[in-house]
């Protein structure tokens, strides 16, 4: 028996904003417990909300980058349950006017492109944390992340396969984060995804008996829990030792396995209904131009751009619009040296070198973009060798020192002085006169002995590509 | 019937408390029958309970509560933290 | 001396709502109104959360009044209540019982002394007052047979889900002698809360309920709308209505109770209430 799977995606992904949605409290991650909450975060009556206007923006953005249409009038609902790091006893969220619907997302694995619709897009309030192994026999509630904003986004049921869910992760990431509408770090869990799965016979119309997988925090995870799910479906299809229910299923990372989360059962009523207090937004087509107007370049457009009218090679273009941090810094550094090539180059093989050495990824690197780009010319016009070039650099990259007045101070400049070099190459020749004969005989790789005199004697300071030249022509003597 | 809303409303009513609230429950819901009879001229949307408005608020974070005043009125607290009992096994 | 219901929070005072469940809170802020008068507010308990009938009732008087109650009772004591426009005075600092129809009101001996107060607490001011006297009707406005329900489907709704938040967990009581989480939330809500309160959640959870959410709680929705705008003010100033009438509270109109009767004007129309009193 042949068998096809078939997920749906629900994304959570944390606004980019300040505050939280509905009051002025700090919406930053990383804060002492409770430090960002006011008396509406603990739940305390009394403080009516007020609708965080960039959290709206944000999820505008989020619809235009996901071509979804936006709604006229968005509103917001109340679901009604009860657990202990939902303050108010209900969750702010919108079911019925929800900001963004029918969607769609492309993206591509190794079988070809394929289109993912979405159903939806709904902006909501985030639950506050509880924490279980600080206090024996207790459990303690920490409100910072309550009331934080939140985008659910909500696909149709198209996934049929692990590396598709992968693929349309990291298309959202890149999308989201090159927008600015969240930074997306699943680590932090500003980027949650449940996966809802079924298993049916390849060709069946109707869905199988259908699970939600929780609690996957990396993209690994993910993977192998859609893996291990689907199996366990197939088996119990294929063996029937086993009966499928629809219920939530949470990953355990560690033993590799779903376990089905008992109490936490669908059969919850959450009583939605539209929230009689925060007044719905109108989202006019001038609101709506005017977030488009402010997107930056999306990721798609910039590789475009890099592999076309800028002529770089794609595994270039592809690395650096995988990281917004990379692409800005790209950005910013050829607007001060208009020299794509080189400045990609020297982001891809030096600085992030550079900056592995110190624990820094794409997203974290961070370089002053002018002295970068400085650093970049002085070695391009070759006042300093690429050598030379890489030790000021690291210099940069720690201390932010000027290239310039660093290379000034350092004497480091490069001599460029015809004369001086084949003064340099010509007494290198007298004092090897070995290496001259053998190289006159043939043997063509003592040149790179003989270049590493004539750079000795300059202090290392001399245009290798001159030197070579001016050694050439003086073993053709 | 009532014993469904109760437990949804997180009660748990001794005898008389429920015997009273049941039979308040039946007549409200007496009188809300006359809803059905109410034909209403267009049947659109529900209308929101309260009307829109592009009054939002700008994201600014203020801080304008300290933590231990909020935590001071918690019945149980721990290191920063509201303490309240097990949620896992 | 002014009084302020309980239910309005001066910070570092207690504001219970008439609520055991608040009995230890204190206020950590102080409401915007309070923040308008020239002098402290008095505290006055009134029911809890506003559900049931108050006792009798002090003067001058803040109080949100979602029931009518209030409106009766000061109708009772020969004090009027002036409730204005809903959302012109600030609910900021205000304990809620029904959101969409909370507003804090004015009861006074004299209509003068409840404007003078009004002028004081709330944002804004009168629209331009009218150059002719108040055309006056005593019409019975649309679908008035069920306001009474529509009202109560919709309080009970948004009453359930705002005491929600009392569970024993961040502030206010906790009951004794729970074993885990879920026996923590109901014996503090069975203990913390009065009859009415424990009612209103239950019909709350009812009326939102899947089976009951289309036939009550949206058709209560929808029958609001159609009452606002069916309502209009062309060819009348102001509605003369029975004390008992929650036309006011369901459309966010500002009105008036006077002796023995409820003047209502359209919304922002409280200056023709003025008018129609030689204020």
């Amino acid at each position: 028996m042949k068998y096809e799977v078939v997920m749906g995606l629900e994304v959570h992904v944390e606004l980019a904003t300040e505050s939280k949605l509905f009051c002025a409290c700090s919406a930053k991650f990383g804060a002492e417990p409770n430090e960002n909450v006011c008396p509406a975060c603990a739940g305390m009556p009394g403080m009516p909300a007020v609708t965080n206007k960039r959290a709206i923006e944000l999820g505008i953005a989020a619809g235009l980058v996901t071509n979804s249409e936006i709604a006229r009038v968005t509103a917001f609902d109340k679901k009604n349950y009860f657990y202990p790091d939902l303050p108010t006893g209900y969750q702010i969220t919108q079911l019925f006017a929800p900001i963004c619907r029918n969607g769609s997302v492309e993206i591509e694995t190794a079988a070809g492109k394929k289109t993912i619709t979405l159903k939806q897009i709904h902006i909501e309030q985030d639950a506050g944390k509880l924490v279980h192994d600080v206090c024996a026999g207790a459990s303690l509630a920490d409100f910072n992340r309550a009331g934080v904003p939140l985008i659910e986004i909500v696909s149709n049921p198209d996934f049929r396969a692990a590396e598709e869910v992968v693929a349309y992760l990291e298309k959202l990431r890149s999308l989201l984060s090159f927008a600015g509408i969240s930074d997306c770090k699943m680590q932090e869990g500003s980027m949650r995804c449940d996966v809802n799965l079924s298993v049916r016979e390849t060709g069946a119309k109707e869905y199988g008996v259908r699970t939600e997988i929780k609690n996957m925090n990396s993209l690994k995870a993910i993977a192998a829990a859609i893996e291990f799910e689907a199996q366990r479906h197939i088996g119990a299809l294929e063996t029937g030792c086993e009966e499928l229910v629809q219920e939530t299923r949470r990953w355990d990372d560690a033993l590799g396995e779903t376990f089905s989360m008992r109490g936490k059962e669908d059969a919850a009523d959450y009583r939605y209904f539209p929230d009689p207090e925060i007044p719905p937004v109108p989202v006019g087509e001038d609101w709506i131009e005017a977030v488009r107007q402010s997107l930056p370049e999306p990721a798609e457009t910039k590789y475009e751009r890099m592999t076309g009218t800028l002529g770089l090679p794609e595994t270039d273009a592809r690395i650096i619009t995988g990281s917004k941090n990379l692409s800005e810094l790209f950005d910013k550094t050829l607007e001060c040296y208009n020299n794509p090539r080189e400045v990609v180059n020297w982001i891809i093989v030096e600085l992030l070198a550079i900056a592995k050495g110190d624990n820094k990824g794409e997203d974290d690197v961070r370089i002053d973009c002018e002295k970068f780009a400085k650093l970049i010319e002085l070695v391009d016009s070759k006042t300093v060798n690429r050598n030379t070039g890489k030790k000021i650099l690291l210099k940069v990259f720690e201390g932010g020192v000027d290239p310039a007045a660093y290379v000034e101070e350092n004497k480091l400049g490069m001599v460029s002085d015809a004369g001086a070099i084949d003064d340099a190459v010509r007494e290198a020749l007298a004092e090897n006169d070995k290496s001259v004969a053998e190289y006159r005989d043939g043997n063509q790789k003592v040149i790179g002995f003989l270049m590493g005199q004539v750079m000795r004697k300059m202090g290392g300071k001399a245009d290798p590509k001159a030197v070579s030249e001016r050694l050439v022509y003086w073993l053709g003597r | 019937m009532m014993k469904k809303y109760e437990a949804m409303a997180k009660l748990d009513l001794p005898e008389d408390e429920r015997r009273w609230i049941a039979g308040l429950a039946e007549k409200l819901l007496e009188g809300f029958a006359v809803l059905n009879d109410i034909n209403l001229p267009q049947a659109g949307d529900a209308a929101p309970p309260v009307p829109p408005t592009d009054a939002l608020r700008d994201d600014v974070a203020v801080k304008a509560f300290a933590r231990d005043d909020i935590l001071a009125a918690a019945p149980e607290r721990y290191d920063g933290y509201f303490q309240i009992p097990k949620t896992v096994v | 001396m002014i009084y302020a219901d309980d239910s309005i929070m001066r910070k570092g005072f207690p504001a219970t709502a008439g609520s055991k469940m608040l009995e230890n809170f204190i206020a950590p802020f102080t409401a915007e109104v309070l923040t308008r008068l020239d002098e402290p507010a008095e505290r006055a308990v009134l029911s809890e959360f506003g559900l049931s009938a108050p006792g009798e009732l002090p003067s001058p008087l803040l109080c949100n009044d979602v029931f009518g109650h209030v409106r009766r009772q000061a109708a009772k004591q020969g004090l009027c209540y002036l409730r204005p426009t809903y959302g012109t005075v600030s609910r900021y600092g205000l304990i809620p019982t029904a959101c969409s129809m909370d507003q804090i009101g004015v009861a006074a001996k004299t209509p003068s002394e409840a404007f003078a107060l009004l002028d004081k607490i709330r944002c804004g001011d009168d629209c331009r007052p009218p150059a002719a006297p108040p055309r006056r009707a005593a019409v019975t406005p649309p679908y008035a047979d069920v306001y009474d329900s529509v009202l109560h489907i919709l309080a009970y709704a948004e009453i359930s889900a705002n005491i929600s938040r009392y569970d024993g967990v961040k502030f206010g009581f906790r009951a004794e002698g729970y074993t885990d989480l879920d026996s923590l939330y109901t014996k503090t809500r069975t203990e913390g809360f009065g009859l009415e309160a424990k009612l209103s959640a239950m019909m709350g959870c009812l009326v939102l309920s899947r089976e009951y959410y289309e036939i009550y709680y949206e058709k209560a929705l929808k029958i609001r709308a159609a009452v606002k705008s069916a309502l209009s003010f062309d060819e009348y100033d102001i509605l003369e209505l029975p004390v008992e009438s929650h036309l006011a509270v369901l459309c966010g109109l500002p009105s008036l109770t006077v002796d023995g009767v409820q003047l209502a004007a359209d919304a922002g129309g409280e200056a023709w209430l003025r008018k129609a009193v030689g204020l």
